[in-house]
């Protein structure tokens, strides 16, 4: 297999790892955190599928403009909303 | 790589089901979106094309990528963000209305 | 219990989409390009950058409904938080080189936007990231200055004088040409600024667009009650 495969897989595995950190994590602020990474690493896996409009797009879109939206959300709150993230049975 | 774009999708759905903070379901509803994305420019994608731009060192060359997908997904991209724009305004809305995040606490009042 | 359940449940979906994809006879990887579904579209361009000329002149009429949808999420935002006034006060003063450094920062911002949706038609872009270029360098003023309110009611009338400007373009290919949306004027050779007929002249309305549409949302984002 080629390097370029290789690459491909390698970045598909980090992916996966970073969406199941983003989804199940404890504090929201770090799954928001998680979620800016996974759109990073997405860019990444656009440019190497030759589309450059998509990757320049979702770059701006993804790390800007996104998590700034959800920080200006959670910045309003008191301290106990934020850091009760997680799930009980 | 599109069983990465499937398996992003389904890990956004799962996330979907699960969580019970409202922030962390946009977050999955995100999650979702890149993993869609992802799968139909993966759809476009094969092993010897090039970039589908014409310029002066590839005149008349004709394995150009297809420029399709990439259409769709621009659309799609923008769209995603129009989506979380008002789920976060409504988010807002609830927590000042009932001072809590969380699903089931605002179920019991 | 509910966990396992939705566990269980996603495996099963993911093995059902794999066995699927893996079943037919298209090889996804190894297409030839008499088999690909935009073929028609890399052999007539009518602009250097094929996924410009599909989305601005062959399928002009998606991108007007995402403009239009656009324009309703940011009224949905407008009607969800109206009425707020003062700005979130963030927890540590704004220091002297900071409001410095993002007023430097602005300008070159702003030019990298312009840069982007002018040149659609050369290079990667267009009007999308261009004029989210310049929603960002309104956001970084935003987050530069405790007190800083940009004036939205400029913003909200070029919004809705670059929309209407759209739909009159393609109420005039209905009346003049042939169809919605026609693009009328002369496409010229391929790689020029000045090409592609009616191409650019979108990309600039649609990057202004969505410029404005931005700043207006995050405008009404960090507001609070008083």
């Amino acid at each position: 297999m080629s390097v370029q495969q290789y690459l491909q897989i390698g970045l598909g595995i980090l992916m996966l790892v970073v969406a199941i950190l983003a989804v199940e994590s404890k504090k929201v602020i770090n799954a928001v955190i998680y979620l800016s990474l996974l759109s990073l690493l997405a860019v990444v896996g656009f440019a190497l599928m030759n589309a450059p409009d998509v990757a320049i797009t979702e770059a701006v879109i993804g790390s800007g403009l996104v998590t700034a939206l959800f920080v200006f959300t959670l910045l309003g709150v008191n301290k106990e909303a934020v850091t009760e993230g997680g799930e009980n049975e | 790589m599109h069983i990465i774009g499937v398996a992003l999708m389904l890990i956004g759905v799962y996330g979907l089901l699960t969580n019970r903070h409202m922030i962390k379901i946009i977050v999955s509803i995100n999650v979702l979106e890149v993993g869609l994305n992802l799968f139909i420019i993966a759809v476009g994608y094969s092993d010897n094309k090039i970039v589908p731009i014409i310029t002066s060192q590839s005149a008349g060359a004709s394995n150009y990528s297809d420029p399709l997908p990439q259409a769709l997904v621009l659309t799609a991209i923008v769209i995603g963000v129009g989506t979380t724009a008002i789920l976060l305004s409504v988010a807002r809305k609830l927590y000042q209305q009932y001072g809590t995040f969380d699903l089931t606490e605002m179920e019991a009042k | 219990m509910k966990k396992i359940t939705a566990i269980i449940l996603v495996s099963l979906l993911f093995v059902l989409l794999v066995m699927n994809m893996f079943d037919s006879d298209i090889n996804f990887n190894k297409m030839d390009q008499s088999e690909v579904d935009g073929q028609y579209y890399t052999e007539n361009p009518t602009s250097a950058n094929m996924v410009t000329s599909v989305v601005v002149d062959y399928r002009s009429f998606d991108t007007l409904g995402e403009v239009t949808v656009l324009f309703v999420s940011s009224l949905g935002v407008a009607f969800i938080l109206g009425g707020l006034s003062s700005r979130i006060k963030f927890k540590q003063s704004q220091s002297f080189i900071l409001k410095v450094g993002t007023d430097m920062l602005f300008g070159m911002i702003i030019l990298l936007g312009a840069y982007m949706f002018i040149h659609g038609h050369l290079t990667p872009g267009g009007g999308f990231p261009g004029g989210a270029l310049i929603g960002a360098a309104f956001l970084l003023k935003y987050i530069g200055d405790d007190s800083y309110r940009a004036k939205i009611s400029a913003f909200k009338a070029l919004e809705g004088t670059m929309g209407s400007i759209y739909v009159l373009i393609g109420i005039i290919g209905i009346l003049v040409g042939n169809y919605f949306l026609e693009n009328l004027l002369d496409i010229g050779t391929l790689g020029n600024l000045v090409s592609g007929g009616l191409i650019p002249i979108i990309y600039v309305l649609i990057g202004l667009k969505v410029g404005s549409e931005l700043t207006g949302i995050f405008d009404y984002f960090v507001n609070e009650e008083v």
